[in-house]
């Protein structure tokens, strides 16, 4: 009970037997329509100047704080870069609560672009630019004694940990404060915990396998995230 | 989406309901127009069963509007002279379904809408949905019997 059910001759008499006439006015419309259109990279570029200038700032100066701790104390600490992630974390999940917050969610709601489209672009604009500075800091850390792909799940982990708390935080209370608890929370774990031996290398396996677990549940609540979105311009419409 | 692929698919299924030029290619603009309005459905990954719901339901309203036989008569391409003995019998076999099958069997199997779409479209679960198709292309081929398009 599938397309097989039909033989390759018998649709293309079929889609002979459909046949409209030449459409006379198709070229016009499609001109025109596509000339209102934006692009993906388009719509991305269009976003990227509404993304507040303290997420970019955060982020540097997490950056800059990972890059002075490591060439100052070295490999050893790399619990401090781990410790520092959750707060890289905070402003990409604050971002997305942005509307809510200014309380322009409504207006963002009745606008070209959907706000789940909004969410999607700037949550992942953020989430590239993070990855890459997680891949420098994970270089930078990266030494004797660590490897930079040790030192990388070192540092990703604590950063997806937060976003899988925050998510469902914000997306729940509607503000970005209780981020700012997880993010603590995190940080806090992280530092508590750096004497008995979390950060040796037998360890690393588990390691491995929160990283890989929570960038499961991170996935699934930016997906949830999005679509609370677009339930939410539904619901209204 | 792919626009210019579905602008064909649309463009064909209301030809096929008006079996008009004119009017279908209006149908087909204003079908995408009111989806390019509508982000919402945009994005969320339902354009084609929006497109397919706007389509017939203008088709519906335009043959309400303007009696079929009030239509000025075109005939598809190719012409009854031109067509060969198989696709006359396939044109007789199509002939002798009820017009909810054959606009079933052009959704499906030439406009290649999925099945997850269609079943959205009719208000149906897609088992039903796959027992009907299944209904129709028995029947289809019990009454092309012996032709060559089931070699």
């Amino acid at each position: 009970m599938n397309d097989k059910s039909l033989n390759d001759k018998l649709k293309r008499a079929l889609a002979a037997e459909f046949a409209p006439p030449e459409p006379m006015r198709k070229r016009e419309f499609l001109r025109k329509v596509r000339g209102e259109g934006v692009s993906s990279l388009g719509f991305v570029l269009i976003q990227l100047p509404y993304i507040r200038k303290r997420v970019w700032l955060l982020s540097l100066a997490v950056l800059a704080a990972g890059v002075w701790a490591a060439l100052r104390t070295g490999p050893a600490s790399v619990w401090a870069a781990s410790a520092l992630m959750p707060w890289l974390a905070v402003t990409a999940v604050t971002e997305n609560t942005r509307s809510a917050a200014c309380g322009m969610a409504e207006l963002e709601m009745s606008t070209r672009f959907s706000l789940g489209s909004l969410t999607l672009a700037r949550l992942g604009t953020v989430g590239a630019v993070h990855f890459v500075l997680l891949c420098t800091l994970s270089l930078v850390w990266g030494g004797d004694g660590i490897s930079a792909v040790r030192a990388g799940i070192y540092i990703l982990t604590p950063y997806l940990l937060t976003l899988c708390l925050g998510l469902p935080l914000t997306r729940k209370t509607g503000g970005g404060w209780p981020c700012f608890g997880a993010a603590a929370l995190v940080s806090g774990v992280g530092l508590f915990f750096r004497g008995v031996r979390l950060y040796e290398p037998e360890l690393v396996k588990y390691w491995v396998l929160a990283m890989a677990l929570m960038a499961l549940v991170a996935a699934a609540e930016y997906k949830k995230t999005i679509f609370s979105k677009e339930a939410l311009l539904w619901s209204l419409s | 989406m792919n626009i210019e692929e579905q602008y064909d698919k649309i463009y064909r299924y209301c030809w096929y309901k008006l079996k008009n030029r004119e009017a279908a290619e209006d149908i087909t603009q204003e079908a995408f127009l009111r989806l390019l309005n509508s982000g919402g459905y945009r994005d969320t990954g339902r354009s084609l069963q929006y497109l397919y719901t706007v389509a017939r339901n203008l088709c519906t309203d335009e043959f309400r509007r303007i009696k079929p036989d009030l239509l000025p008569e075109e005939v598809p391409v190719p012409g009854p002279e031109e067509k060969t003995v198989t696709s006359m019998v396939l044109r007789e076999a199509l002939d002798e379904l009820n017009p909810e099958d054959r606009e079933l069997l052009l959704l499906r199997y030439v406009n290649g809408v999925r099945m997850s779409v269609l079943a959205r479209l009719y208000g149906v679960s897609r088992f039903a949905l796959y027992r009907r198709l299944a209904g129709i292309t028995e029947a289809l081929k019990k009454k092309l019997g012996g032709s060559e398009f089931l070699e």
